[in-house]
């Protein structure tokens, strides 16, 4: 997934965690909004996380190089 | 301890489908429960408008009408700039989160006068009117409001004033204008009984939302965020609106609501005809799968605790 979209997703993450848990801290509202805002941080860094490059596997194609053998 | 029944009902049914209990509802029973909503919320709200209704409407309904204007021209740069998502998406979705969810706004009803908390009845007359700016500008926003915009105007104009939500909503609070005390008679049904169907309302939305929810799958992060942030502005602007214009608390909170909350029923059926091109799943989804549960489990109750803080009932 483009950049741009995971940045603000995790910048609205965070903020709204932020703002549920001085909302919550303060006693003027519950902690729903704090769990929605950690709700959308963890989707973004999940997509973040599978969106990272892996390494590449290489593998020896043995089963081959023996038929050739073979041959 | 204060229990909300309104929103257990909408997680029991989001529960059973995320478990794929085996819950059916026949299609025409959630058809039948729109309708009901649609007439019961547009009645009551005439009735109140014949009963306290006066010149002042006319301008607080000028300044709420604004407020759909607004908010899809807010929501289309975000959608475009951070969503990267095409024109038509973009402007289809502006357009969903400029426009209201009476679901959301029944909602709302129902914990207020849980709450005990008044408001000014005859709100369902601005739960129409704001059903229509946000698709206009949502049109113009993805094509251009001139000739060569591509749009079939005599369709797009019957889907925008022909939709069911439009008809019976309008239709109702006009009856109920009309008739005043005499609609006492059919109260018994659109009235008594507005909580129970409510309830069976929510059950089946419940289903709906959590089967939407894997439609967003590809823009998840976006799109999660977008669904919840948008309601929070909505219902900043919507809130700030309502004490300009002087309602009382619970007035402010309807306002808020009615900000914070996405279209569902009347803005799908326009935009399918209006931009066949967009991507009208990720919408409902968005709108339905993520913004009608945050506002229902979490968004309502908020916007109570933050404005009656600010603004304590007396």
């Amino acid at each position: 997934m483009n950049s741009i979209p995971l940045m603000f997703s995790t910048v609205t993450g965070l903020v709204i965690t932020a703002m549920g848990a001085a909302l919550a801290t303060s006693e003027i509202a519950g902690w729903g909004l704090f769990t929605v805002g950690l709700g959308i941080l963890a989707v973004a860094l999940v997509s973040r996380a599978s969106a990272a490059p892996r390494p590449i596997k290489l593998y020896a194609d043995t089963h081959g190089a023996a038929h050739l053998q073979q041959r | 301890m204060h229990f909300d029944v309104a929103p257990a009902f909408f997680l029991l049914g989001a529960l059973a489908a995320l478990v794929k209990a085996d819950l059916k509802f026949p299609p025409a029973l959630y058809q039948s429960l729109t309708l009901f909503l649609l007439v019961a919320i547009g009645l009551k709200g005439g009735v109140a408008l014949a009963a306290h209704g006066s010149s002042e409407v006319i301008w607080e309904a000028l300044a709420v009408v604004s407020l759909g204007i607004v908010l899809p021209l807010l929501a289309f740069p975000m959608l475009r700039k951070l969503g990267q998502l095409g024109k038509d998406d973009a402007a289809s979705i502006a357009a969903h989160y400029g426009s209201v969810s009476v679901g959301t706004y029944a909602v709302a009803v129902a914990m207020l006068e849980a709450f005990n908390i008044s408001y000014e009845a005859y709100f369902p007359l601005f739960v129409v009117l704001l059903e229509m700016p946000a698709i206009v500008v949502g049109l113009a926003l993805a094509r251009g409001a001139g000739k060569d915009s591509g749009y079939n105007y005599r369709e797009v104009l019957h889907e925008i004033f022909c939709n069911q939500g439009i008809v019976l909503m309008s239709g109702a609070l006009l009856i109920g204008y009309l008739a005043g005390p005499q609609a006492d008679s059919v109260m018994p049904l659109f009235g008594g009984m507005f909580h129970g169907l409510l309830a069976l309302f929510l059950l089946q939305l419940g289903v709906v939302a959590a089967s939407r929810l894997a439609e967003i799958r590809l823009n998840a992060p976006f799109v999660t965020a977008f669904a919840v942030l948008m309601p929070l502005i909505g219902a900043t602007l919507g809130g700030l609106l309502g004490d300009f214009i002087g309602f009382s608390v619970g007035g402010v909170i309807l306002l808020a609501v009615l900000g914070g909350s996405a279209s569902y029923i009347a803005v799908p059926a326009v935009m399918q005809t209006a931009l066949p091109n967009a991507n009208h799943s990720l919408s409902i989804a968005a709108s339905l799968g993520v913004t009608f549960p945050f506002n229902v489990l979490v968004g309502i109750p908020l916007y109570i605790a933050i404005i009656t803080y600010l603004k304590p009932v007396t």
